[in-house]
């Protein structure tokens, strides 16, 4: 390319100050260009550096975050030197942002016309009735039906897609010639986020408009961008154009990327046959530990083939109707029946409202359904009437939650977070409990040490570990996995499916696997149930539904896993 | 939201109800007697003792002397008498506007004073301002209301005369501003902290960086994303202050005697009245019960995802 480039990031280093003293270096020597109308992808975890080097393009570092060193040069002009007036006058007009967070991007308290209106006005496009007119077509632009009447609307009646959508069409409202994306999707689920890149990739290439794509998902940015930029802790360790850097990486970190990322390990028939090594071993050793129970008189069940069996699940939520005295009745779950195989994993996919995680509760014995039954290896979960019963079925099955965050109580240490099951079981002396601990940990691959720590010194794969190590606690049977890995990044992602494997395999465990997202299906479900609007869409086999899909929503949900129409070596 | 409305005003009944039964039952648990309270501790003869006796129902049941009062409230009755003898609506009537006026002024004060300064103070997080404000705001929450009263009293009102010490009966909106202001310090230095945390957390919300990502300059991103975000639980916090100012005035009136419901009350209570006593909580309850209302109401029109039904 003769052109020059828009955007030429030289040498940069940015920093924050966490003390009088220290400065923590978030980006360090980083370097790349944007040609006009190119796209390229800045692809990372999380604190790897990308959103702060996007921060520091439009001169919006929270906190005490600073530029120390380089040159950001837009057009051919420094602007990490710039005045603030000479930064104020590129935001909107020449340089947008689409944020990550679609729920907590837009004010709550303003109707969302006029929250771009005030992007047109701010940087002169149009003001007054010209205004009002340019939001309703910029709305119908970013892909939002019925525009006239959702830029009267409130945020709060939008949906998570529906707002980034907004966001779009206000991060392009001033037509800017770099649009920063930063992670404009993850927070959405898969179907919805393949709408809204392919809507963003198609008016950005119309319009022209040079895109910066910030992601942790590596097949997600090879699909969107022709040129790629991995960074790893502070530093562009690669970048190149993204078929180059797929087929053949050179960076270790960027290595572990292209063979650990699930969005392009579901497609590896090696990731298949791992699965069926862990499911024969895994079904053996269930196989005995059923024949134990089966035998035993004190355990809980009958020892059957099919640990869980769902039958007629229904769910009724009463909302409010039009009048505040109606009353009107909401099916979450809608007759929904599966089974459950001991030593292996159902997966419940479907996107966010399809009731599957109203189903995990009722499995649980969390919710009362309104109609149909739960059975636990044999006996209805509904039906068991004394507390000790009861604590039987609870210690039989445990649940893994989305957010390690938040499912880890942030005053107790990670001792007494593992070891609270054991002590409402009344298992053991105090010493034993302590080895108890001490071999989860060992187990989820976490070393003693942590023991004494507290969640919020952890990261969010450890948490998880954590977790996953309270749930198995009390040697449960069943593990009911909530989203167990949507939040985490791709490589914590990978780590923990292997986790779970090698326990399952290890344990003759049975997972529900609940998850939004096809992507990690492959490397851990053997059965897999499709949820939409609380029906069952499909049940099958992972084999038949990847690759032989019966119904249209299934298809759509394969084909939103990103990256998934790209070539790779073995 | 009429329906809530109307929903809210049929709670009221009970609130009042239960309220004026335990005041009721409460005043009755006080020790000394009301017809000795009456008459100024002068012995009084066994037959007038029984006259005044049966005409306040004092030979009654608790709870049957209860159903009096409250058929007397219930139908406004002109005729209904505090202990001394003198009908309980005109005096309230009679107390309510300086009360109410000196409630509305530390209002007044107590939102416009705490909301500037804690918006100073939150834009400007950890500056000099700041921490000032701070010092200064917990200096007067740690120094009781009647310690700052007499001492205010006694520079603007005895020393300098800026102000009258005393409100007299015929009082003037200037008189009650000392009186107001008393009132109010307390909740000025809760609203300027309030605000402070509540402008200082929308500093740095996802929604205002969008903002400024939309070329917007620093005023307007103030103006139209961090004030009106803030101050929608400042504002809940002020109307709920009403309840607490009026009760606070039971002091505030004393020192600065205001002939007011606060010393309406007291007088009240300490005389044993209980038609009185009870008939001036009771306006307290409703008023109390009806900010809150308001507050509820205004906190929808400020947050358009609060919806009633």
């Amino acid at each position: 390319m003769t052109e020059a480039p828009l955007l030429e990031i030289k040498d940069l280093r940015v920093g924050f100050r966490t003390d009088k003293k220290k400065i923590l270096t978030a980006v360090d020597g980083a370097n790349l260009s944007i040609y006009p109308g190119q796209t390229i992808a800045i692809v990372g975890e999380s604190g790897s550096g990308k959103s702060t080097l996007a921060h520091a393009v439009i001169d919006l570092l929270p906190g005490s975050g600073h530029v120390m060193g380089g040159e950001i040069l837009f057009e051919g002009h420094d602007i990490s030197h710039a005045d603030r007036k000479a930064v104020l006058a590129l935001r909107g007009s020449s340089i947008g942002l689409v944020p990550q967070d679609p729920m907590s991007n837009l004010n709550p308290l303003w109707k969302v016309g006029r929250q771009i209106k005030e992007a047109l006005v701010a940087n002169n496009v149009a003001t007054g009735d010209a205004a009002d007119k340019r939001v309703v077509e910029l709305l119908e632009e970013a892909g939002l039906p019925d525009a006239e009447r959702r830029a009267r609307q409130y945020p709060h009646e939008f949906s998570g897609g529906m707002r980034q959508r907004a966001l779009i069409a206000m991060g392009l409202a001033a037509r800017p010639k770099l649009l920063i994306a930063d992670e404009p999707t993850s927070a959405l689920d898969v179907t919805v986020q393949k709408q809204i890149l392919d809507h963003l990739d198609q008016l950005t290439d119309t319009l022209g408009v040079a895109v910066m794509l910030i992601t942790h998902d590596l097949g997600l940015a090879a699909e969107r961008a022709d040129h790629l930029v991995v960074m790893y802790r502070g530093r562009v360790v690669e970048s190149g154009p993204a078929q180059e850097i797929l087929q053949d990486p050179e960076h270790p970190y960027t290595k572990r990327l292209v063979s650990k990322a699930p969005s392009l390990a579901s497609q590896r028939l090696s990731s298949v046959r791992a699965r069926e090594e862990v499911r024969e071993q895994a079904v053996q050793t269930a196989a005995e530990i059923a024949e134990e129970v089966a035998q035993s008189e004190s355990e809980f069940g009958e020892g059957r083939d099919d640990i869980i069996v769902v039958e007629n699940l229904t769910k009724f939520f009463t909302l409010r109707g039009a009048k505040p005295w109606q009353k009107v009745d909401f099916a979450a779950v809608d007759d929904v029946s599966f089974s459950l195989r001991r030593g292996t994993t159902t997966a419940i996919v479907g996107e966010s409202g399809s009731g599957k995680s109203t189903v995990a509760r009722m499995v649980l014995d969390l919710l009362p359904p309104s109609s149909g039954r739960v059975l636990f290896d044999g006996r209805d979960v509904s039906e068991l009437r004394s507390k000790a019963e009861r604590l039987k079925l609870r210690r039989q099955m445990q649940p893994v939650f989305q957010n390690p965050y938040a499912s880890l109580d942030p005053l107790y240490s990670i001792y007494q977070s593992i070891e609270e099951p054991l002590r409402t079981h009344d298992v053991g002396t105090k010493k034993e409990r302590e080895t108890r601990v001490r071999d989860l940990l060992d187990k989820v691959s976490l070393p003693t040490t942590v023991m004494s720590r507290y969640p919020g010194e952890l990261s969010g794969g450890q948490r998880q570990r954590v977790a996953i190590a309270r749930a198995l606690a009390l040697e449960p049977e069943v593990v009911i996995c909530d989203e167990a890995v949507s939040a985490l990044d791709v490589l914590v992602q990978a780590q923990i499916l292997e986790l779970l494997n090698d326990l399952q395999a290890e344990l003759g465990l049975s997972y529900l696997f609940i998850t939004h997202d096809l992507a990690v299906v492959r490397q851990i479900a053997d059965n897999v149930v499709v949820m939409q609007d609380g029906k069952v869409v499909e049940s099958a086999t992972v084999a038949e539904v990847f690759d032989n899909p019966q119904k249209d929503y299934t298809r759509k949900l394969l084909d939103a896993i990103p990256g998934a129409s790209i070539e790779l070596g073995a | 939201m009429w329906w809530y409305v109307a929903k809210r005003l049929l709670q009221a009944i009970p609130v009042f109800l239960g309220a004026t039964l335990i005041i009721f039952f409460l005043t009755k648990l006080r020790p000394g007697d009301p017809i000795l309270g009456l008459t100024g501790n002068k012995p009084v003869s066994p037959e007038v003792r029984q006259a005044l006796r049966d005409q306040f129902h004092l030979n009654d049941f608790v709870g049957l002397q209860w159903l009096y009062f409250l058929k007397d409230v219930v139908t406004f009755n002109p005729n209904f008498v505090g202990l001394d003898g003198q009908p309980v609506f005109e005096k309230i009537g009679n107390a309510l506007p300086v009360t109410g006026t000196l409630a509305l002024l530390a209002l007044a004060m107590d939102a416009v004073i705490g909301i500037v300064v804690g918006t100073i103070a939150g834009l400007r997080r950890n500056g000099w301002f700041d921490s000032v404000t701070l010092v200064i705001s917990l200096i007067l929450l740690s120094i009781p209301i009647f310690v700052v009263g007499f001492v205010l009293q006694f520079l603007f009102g005895v020393k300098w005369g800026v102000f009258a010490a005393t409100v007299p009966v015929d009082w003037k909106i200037t008189d009650l501003l000392l009186p107001a202001f008393v009132l109010a310090i307390a909740n000025i230095a809760t609203t300027t902290r309030l605000t402070r945390t509540s402008v200082a957390n929308n500093m740095t919300a996802d929604h205002v960086r969008t903002a400024r990502a939309k070329g917007l300059a620093g005023p307007v991103v103030i103006r139209n994303h961090v004030l009106r975000n803030s101050l929608v639980p400042v504002v809940t916090y002020i109307g709920i202050n009403l309840g607490s100012l009026m009760a606070g005035a039971i002091i505030t009136e004393g020192i600065f005697n205001v002939q007011g419901i606060g010393n309406l009350a007291f007088g009240a209570v300490s005389r044993g009245d209980t038609p009185l006593t009870v008939a001036v909580v009771s306006v307290m309850v409703m008023l109390y019960v009806f900010m809150s209302l308001i507050v509820d109401l205004l906190y929808a029109v400020l947050d358009p995802r609060i919806r009633y039904a």
